[in-house]
């Protein structure tokens, strides 16, 4: 009871008037009642009350203590939530498995290199059914570019209840495909448009009671971040403050309604010792804002994504495509990777990856819980990965028994 | 200070206080700076009644002298230094960090101050048995890192367990939120609940600049009295439960395109020791483990020490650990040159 | 905006609290910080939650929509499966169906290469009602560069018929697609700013005009500039990108902006190719304005090709750098008398079909 009473969240006014009365810690209103107070600290009635209540209801914040968390019960829901496969298993291995619910993910880069598509293609990939190893959540889509393009969502919607009906072997796999077609997909992807910042604003006070209204969401997409933040500021500093406190509540609709959290954002030119180059926009405050960062950028021809910031991984950086079907792996005919083995063999080492050497060396380090934990036992990442070699398509199945390894083979491959 | 209430002390009867007020004297601070003899003749309260009232509140109210020595002593038996888990940092910290004191690490986005934070944990929890609470406001904690951490340490399933419930974890989204936790720390509802054994010696905050930074400029002004509550509440915590404080923040650029340390001039002061991270210029391998810490304040040693380290440190497991693929070697800069 | 209190299902002591504090617009009630907000009103932060996100709920203007509702149009508004068409069905067949109603389309390539002629044609096509690809309404084109080519205007017109040979002749002919082509000439930057504030959201607004052309963007922006201005440059582009946007999403009009190119010299880490390996040139105005394009095409001169059966002049390549909905493809055209028509390239023209980006 002795905690001070500026640390309360009354109005500012409140807790001037409260001091200017003598009142400093939560024990010295004690035994008031709201009458009492409010003459004694000249504040009204309600403001008392308020007070009152907020202070009283103090010792009962045990509750918040016991609530809290230690690591272990935060792995296993770590490991409860799981992750969105993104399509691309290179992208997959260094994310270990995809996007992580529950997180805040960034996506940036210039225009044109895909950063809507891998949107699309995860707001697609979370609705696929839980016997095919997805999540079976719905997707909120927030646009503020006006780049989502209904068609588009549709055809990656086609092409991954293609994929997963070339997959299904029994008969739950064949009755959860009855319920996983285009247009449930598309029903279960709602979308809100924002042209200018205050409507995003509008959008994410509101986002909670939507997300408690739909507990299966599981993938919140802001597309972009930056257009809105970029276009109609003079004051930067105001800027900044906004974007920090939205920030925040991000994070905390990421984990109070687990959800994962992905926000893309614009590159912009900025001089470094007299030499330019591309860094993502918005300001490097921006930067802490989300909890993991990925750039997607050209190497030449090819379209790179590297993982520049996470908690849980380590940079890498991956090749990838964008097909007519979506977010895709590069087929990579020097490297035997999985996805350039036959469907036979995987579906006969159904349990395990074929794994690498570079992998083998790597697992003590950066392999995820082996299945142990009581409840993390159950625990099993299907990953669904795309072949496309040789230009006939063909679709394999892969399950393993822990999170995927990262191998730092395609770090090494750039 | 302490308003004045019945049962504050003897002589501090309902009749009393009333009568005090009228005369607007409403707290210790109030009465006891007062003249007591026009006070007495003013209330018309008993001289002696009043001295032995004022007697009574300046011996519950003053501070306890304690001479140089004794807090010596105490220094002595309390305060243990806590490795880091990582030889470089320990160097720059002085062998580790000290309980009792806050650290801070500031670093830009990316540059390892959460990989820090989570070694730490790792090396407290796994190495040291000791319980750690991790409040997390960035959204940055990952569990699944930190079993990794710990599976490197220990190859025993139930140790890495036990190790996993020594740390606790506490998400808050504002500063309020904050606040709360820490006094619930401090009135003790920590060590009722901390199932793994051990007891607190470190509390990690990643970050303090997330919760505060949107609070501060703009047209408002008390931004910067919550932020020396953060302050005063963190150095009280360190204090009174001796515990180490282990703080991440945010920085910014002067003017110069120097680096600086978040949260402006009044939370500079907060923190006794503070790192910079960086990420090393390398040409080749953009994204690597690889980082320089700089101690950039600190009471004990030359600041502007440099130490290289690795990211993946905390990962390796025992054995590795003394090979030749960790931690490569420490220039030592001299502060006079810098 | 003003704030309708009577809308608020709030505590009416929350909103004297806020009338007292006199915020008057959802705009600043939004961007307030809690404690900031706090503060004006003297509203606990449970309060203020309270009154945020009841503001936020009369504020938004969208509904919410599924991504199902609009691939079964049922709003139309939010998006319409409908294209603007180029008047060429091969054209068309590269953009999915034309150019998006909403959102700046982006026609870059050197000068002289035709990016002019598809401006033009599609200032024609906007005319013809919305069965014919059109959306029924004129055109205003906002010239910078150089004089309005109303010689090759007229040309077109008159070629009308035998560009689009699909369509019922007095149909064609009975359009007066001169009288709907509105022209606008602007030399400087606060000419341009004029047009775009003031004029055109009245022309837009009478419903008179379904497609703005400016042709080109690039040109003010880089005579007006110095090498040195370049923030200053960028907050001008960025003010302009933003209204030609909102203009663009509030009347569902396409805006086709013509853009210049400028030569790769040398080697910029932060130049961004866009994947485009072999281009000896690469649009103009930088990062700051492709950050405001939707669609990213290109037209390229083809040299030392051959002429292509039968038609004039040297074939030239229209390719789609970037779109949200489009495959990186791209197909050969041929600029003639009656108009830019598009050669059935050698590639696939099914999008579905085509691997992008890696070869």
């Amino acid at each position: 009871m002795q905690r001070a009473l500026s640390s309360f969240s009354f109005a500012p006014a409140v807790k001037v008037r409260l001091i200017n009365a003598g009142f400093h810690s939560a024990a010295d209103l004690s035994d008031f009642r709201p009458a009492q107070l409010s003459k004694e600290a000249g504040i009204s009635q309600e403001e008392a009350e308020d007070v009152l209540q907020a202070v009283q209801s103090e010792p009962s914040q045990g509750r918040a203590v016991a609530s809290r968390l230690t690591a272990l019960d935060l792995l296993e829901r770590e490991q409860a939530l799981g992750s969105i496969v993104t399509f691309c298993s290179d992208l997959d291995c260094v994310l270990g498995g995809g996007v992580p619910v529950g997180k805040t993910m960034e996506i940036c880069g210039a225009p044109g290199v895909g950063k809507t598509q891998l949107c699309i293609q995860l707001a697609v990939d979370v609705q696929i059914p839980v016997c095919f190893g997805g999540l079976g959540g719905q997707a909120v889509y927030i646009d503020t570019e006006g780049g989502f393009f209904v068609q588009r969502a549709a055809d990656l919607a086609q092409a991954a209840v293609d994929h997963c009906s070339l997959l299904a072997e029994d008969a739950e796999q064949r009755e959860a495909l009855k319920e996983f077609t285009v247009e449930t997909i598309l029903s279960n992807l709602f979308l809100f448009r924002c042209h200018d910042y205050v409507e995003l604003l509008a959008e994410i006070y509101l986002l909670p009671n939507f997300l408690a209204q739909h507990p299966e969401v599981r993938l919140v997409v802001i597309d972009s971040i930056a257009s809105p933040f970029r276009r109609d500021f003079e004051d930067l500093f105001e800027r900044t403050r906004l974007l920090s406190g939205l920030a925040l509540r991000l994070f905390k609709m990421a984990v109070q309604h687990s959800t994962a959290v992905v926000l893309t954002n614009q590159m912009t030119t900025k001089i470094v010792n007299g030499q330019s180059k591309l860094v993502p926009a918005l300001g490097e405050s921006w930067g802490h804002a989300a909890a993991q960062r990925l750039i997607l950028h050209w190497e030449g021809q090819q379209r790179l994504a590297s993982l520049c910031k996470s908690p849980t991984y380590k940079e890498a950086t991956v090749p990838y495509q964008i097909t007519g079907d979506g977010f895709r792996d590069v087929a990579r005919p020097c490297l035997p990777g999985p996805s350039s083995d036959p469907p036979a063999s995987a579906l006969g080492n159904a349990r395990k990856r074929p794994r690498l050497e570079e992998d083998v060396r790597e697992t003590s380090l950066r392999s995820t819980p082996e299945p142990v934990l009581s409840a993390a036992s159950s625990f099993h990442t299907t990953v669904l990965s795309w072949s496309r070699t040789g230009g006939s398509r063909r679709g394999h199945f892969l399950c393993c028994s822990s999170r995927q390894t990262v191998g730092e083979t395609q770090g090494d491959h750039e | 200070m302490v308003f004045l209430k019945e049962g504050l002390c003897p002589g501090l009867t309902e009749e009393f206080i009333q009568n005090m007020r009228t005369k607007n004297i409403r707290t210790v601070e109030d009465l006891v700076s007062s003249d007591t003899e026009e006070l007495a003749q003013k209330c018309s309260v008993s001289y002696n009644v009043l001295v032995a009232v004022r007697r009574v509140l300046l011996a519950q109210h003053t501070a306890f002298p304690v001479s140089g020595a004794d807090l010596y002593e105490e220094l002595l038996s309390c305060t243990a230094i806590l490795s880091t888990g990582n030889a470089s940092l320990d160097k720059l910290l002085d062998t580790g960090l000290y309980t009792g004191e806050l650290t801070e690490l500031v670093g830009t986005p990316g540059s390892g101050k959460t990989q820090v934070c989570f070694g730490v944990a790792a090396n407290l929890s796994c190495r040291l048995k000791q319980s750690v609470l991790y409040i997390d406001s960035s959204g940055g904690l990952s569990a699944t890192r930190l079993f990794e951490m710990t599976k490197a340490k220990t190859s025993s399933m139930e140790e890495q367990m036990e190790a996993l419930q020594r740390i606790e974890v506490a998400q808050v989204f504002d500063v309020f939120s904050l606040l709360e936790c820490l006094h619930n720390l401090k009135s003790g509802g920590f060590q009722q609940v901390s199932a793994g054994g051990g007891t607190l010696k470190a509390v990690i905050v990643d970050s303090v600049t997330t919760v505060l930074s949107h609070i501060l400029g703009g047209k408002q002004t008390d931004g910067l009295s919550l932020i020396m509550q953060v302050a005063g509440e963190l150095r009280t915590i360190a204090k009174d439960l001796n515990v180490a404080v282990l703080l991440t923040n945010h920085v910014t650029r002067d003017g110069n395109g120097i680096l600086k340390a978040g949260l402006g001039l009044s939370w500079s002061h907060v923190p006794r020791t503070r790192i910079l991270l960086e990420c090393m210029e390398k040409s080749g391998s953009a994204y690597s483990g690889l980082r320089t810490a700089t101690l950039i304040k600190s009471s004990r040693q030359q600041c502007n020490l440099i130490q290289d380290f690795d990211l993946n440190s905390w990962c390796e497991t025992e054995v590795e650990l003394p090979g030749p693929s960790g931690k490569r070697k420490l220039v030592d800069e001299d502060p006079h040159q810098a | 905006m003003a704030m309708d209190w009577e809308q608020l299902e709030v505590n009416p002591r929350i909103i004297s609290a806020a009338k007292k504090a006199n915020l008057k617009a959802a705009r600043d009630i939004l961007s307030l910080s809690g404690a900031d907000l706090q503060r004006l009103t003297r509203l606990s932060l449970c309060d203020v939650q309270i009154l945020q996100t009841a503001v936020a709920a009369v504020y938004r203007k969208a509904p919410l929509i599924t991504a199902l509702q609009l691939y079964q149009g049922g709003c139309p508004t939010l998006e319409p499966g409908h294209r603007l068409s180029l008047g060429c069905p091969v054209l068309d067949g590269l953009l999915r169906g034309g150019v998006p109603l909403s959102g700046i389309t982006e026609l870059a390539g050197e000068s002289g290469v035709g990016k002019t002629q598809i401006g033009l044609q599609l200032c024609l096509s906007v005319q013809f009602p919305q069965e014919h690809g059109g959306l029924g309404a004129g055109a205003v084109y906002i010239c910078t560069e150089d004089t309005f080519p109303i010689k090759r205007l007229r040309q077109l017109i008159t070629q009308q018929a035998r560009l689009r040979p699909e369509l019922p002749a007095e149909l064609v002919h009975s359009i007066r697609f001169s009288d709907n082509v509105y022209i606008e000439h602007t030399a400087d930057l606060a000419a341009l700013q004029a047009c775009v504030s003031q004029r055109l959201p009245i022309l837009l607004s009478r419903g008179l005009v379904r497609l703005v052309v400016l042709d080109s963007v690039a040109a003010l922006f880089r005579c007006e500039f110095q090498a040195d201005e370049t923030m200053e440059r960028a907050r001008h582009l960025l003010a302009l990108a933003s209204s030609l946007q909102s203009l663009s999403h509030s009347f569902q009009t396409p805006v086709l902006c013509i853009n210049q190119v400028t030569d790769i010299v040398g080697s910029d880490p932060a130049r961004c190719s866009y994947g485009l390996v072999d281009a000896r040139v690469l649009p103009a105005l930088g990062m700051v304005w492709a950050n405001q394009v939707l669609v990213r095409l290109m037209l390229q001169r083809l040299e030392g090709q051959s002429e292509a059966a039968g038609y004039g002049g040297v074939p030239r390549k229209l390719e789609v750098v970037f779109a949200p909905h489009l495959p990186r493809a791209s197909c050969l055209c041929s600029v003639s008398e009656e108009g830019v028509k598009g050669l059935q390239s050698p590639e696939p023209s099914h999008p579905q079909a085509l691997e992008l980006g890696v070869q």
